[in-house]
């Protein structure tokens, strides 16, 4: 296994990265799964075409994020060719690190009262 | 049972056949590694939103989908492609240059052997230069925003042989410079576009065509600023050249500088008016200023009707001119080029620096 950088410095992450990592925190998905699981969970309005998806999947791959997997869900419902990608233990700590990174921005963004609704702390 | 399932089904099999074929947009490797996945995908998608919404949402979708085709295989392409070695951009700058510089010479082999032979025949010949002008004027038209084209892509490997030294001023003067000869294609193209277009004959030193929005002007600002871009970017370019020594062979340093000079002080004789100069050579590729101030303010651009057949000075004074304006400035400018190729072909040495003269290629993401 070759070593990787410190996950902070890859950050930060491309939007579409991120909701990868977010989409396969959940378990190992294929590529359609991966674009419905990143709609489903901004309610449509980030969506990842085919293009940005396997361009963003092979960079990952590259970076050692996630891996592929040969293990099917359900083998009988599922079409043998789709290719499953899973988050690799790398691919969270980046998560990890971004997500706190952002967390951090929006505390930021909350002491500065511009998240309405929600109370800054002074 | 309706017909709309099959149509659909019909229309998402369209769409996944086109998309197949565009895919070619992308690098053969990565189209390879995930064409076929790509297009399983994208098959998905669009029996998602035909079954979901009908026509709108596969045309919504395609939408998403070509929007997200071009723009990331552009970046694939810029990112498999693109990043050249050092090396790589200094040998295309070089052939480019010298590939640039060579075609106006041998675009000038016309009006050589036109103006030697006026020179030695006189009067007899100026019919060999209407026809001859009438067949290659539009040649030398079409061609100019080609050449203009190799010398833009000469601009980088210029700055790759200088980067070492020059740094972000010579990246800054290497922009300039390749905007400004941008320009200058545009422009050309325009002003070429014209005749080219209505298949008007030109016969020097006229060349009728329709002009109603006044196009050629346009073009010939295009041109002009172009060139006082091309200058200021060769100019600072060369001065730093010069004081770092950073194009190796001293007096390759002062060539940006002679390019500039001579692409602006062209333009400027493109402008006079009733110049034949332009009607050979759009760009005008050529020629000192100060020596066609010289010839220009005392021999017209005719021979006076009272010394046609007669008085040696108009007769060979006129044919001088057109040598002087059309040729040599034409082949000094041809030569700069030419040396700058020279000077710009990769040496020993070149092959183990490994610094990259594109961007860096982004983290992995």
């Amino acid at each position: 296994m070759g070593t990787h950088p410190e996950p902070e410095s890859l950050l930060p992450l491309s939007p579409a990265v991120f909701h990868i990592l977010l989409a396969l925190s959940t378990g190992e998905r294929h590529g359609y799964g991966i674009m419905q699981e990143v709609a489903a969970a901004t309610d449509g309005q980030m969506r990842i075409g085919p293009g940005t998806l396997y361009r963003s999947i092979k960079q990952m791959l590259a970076a050692g994020m996630i891996e592929e997997t040969d293990e099917r869900p359900d083998p009988d419902l599922d079409d043998e060719r789709r290719r499953y990608y899973q988050l690799t233990g790398f691919g969270r700590r980046v998560a990890q690190a971004e997500a706190a990174r952002l967390a951090r921005l929006v505390r930021e963004a909350v002491s500065r009262r511009l998240l309405p609704g929600i109370e800054g702390t002074p | 049972m309706s017909n709309a399932p099959h149509a659909t089904t019909r229309t998402v099999r369209l769409s996944v056949w086109l998309y197949k074929r565009l895919l070619v947009l992308y690098p053969q490797p990565f189209r390879q590694q995930y064409g076929a996945h790509m297009v399983q995908v994208f098959r998905d998608c669009c029996r998602e939103a035909a079954y979901s919404d009908g026509a709108i949402g596969l045309w919504r979708f395609w939408l998403i989908a070509s929007g997200d085709l071009v723009v990331s295989a552009l970046a694939e392409r810029r990112r498999e492609e693109l990043p050249m070695t050092r090396t790589t951009w200094i040998r295309l700058g070089s052939l480019a240059a010298i590939i640039g510089g060579i075609t106006i010479a041998l675009l000038q082999i016309p009006n050589t052997v036109i103006a030697v032979n006026m020179l030695l025949t006189r009067e007899g010949l100026i019919q060999i230069q209407l026809h001859a002008g009438t067949y290659f004027q539009r040649e030398v038209w079409s061609t100019t925003p080609v050449i203009w084209l190799l010398f833009v892509l000469a601009l980088p490997g210029m700055y790759a042989r200088a980067a070492d030294r020059l740094g972000a001023f010579g990246r800054i003067c290497t922009v300039i410079s390749v905007i400004g000869a941008a320009l200058i294609v545009i422009g050309d193209t325009i002003v070429a576009a014209l005749p080219l277009t209505q298949g008007v004959a030109c016969v020097p030193p006229t060349c009728a065509y329709f002009d109603f929005h006044n196009y050629s002007a346009i073009g010939r600002i295009a041109v002009f600023t172009g060139c006082a871009l091309f200058l200021c970017g060769m100019a600072l370019f060369s001065i730093a050249a010069m004081r770092q020594r950073a194009m190796g062979h001293g007096w390759a340093n002062i060539l940006p500088l002679v390019l500039g000079i001579l692409a602006l002080s062209s333009t400027a004789i493109l402008n006079y008016p009733g110049n034949f100069v332009y009607l050979s050579s759009p760009s005008a590729n050529l020629i000192g200023f100060p020596l066609l101030n010289i010839i220009w303010f005392h021999i017209p651009s005719e021979v006076p009707a009272d010394r046609v057949g007669g008085g040696i000075y108009w007769l060979l004074a006129v044919p001088l001119r057109d040598l002087a304006v059309m040729v040599i400035t034409s082949l000094a400018f041809s030569a700069t080029w030419v040396l700058m190729g020279i000077a710009l072909w990769p040496r020993r040495g070149d092959e183990t620096m490994t610094r990259t003269v594109t961007a860096p290629v982004e983290p992995a993401c």
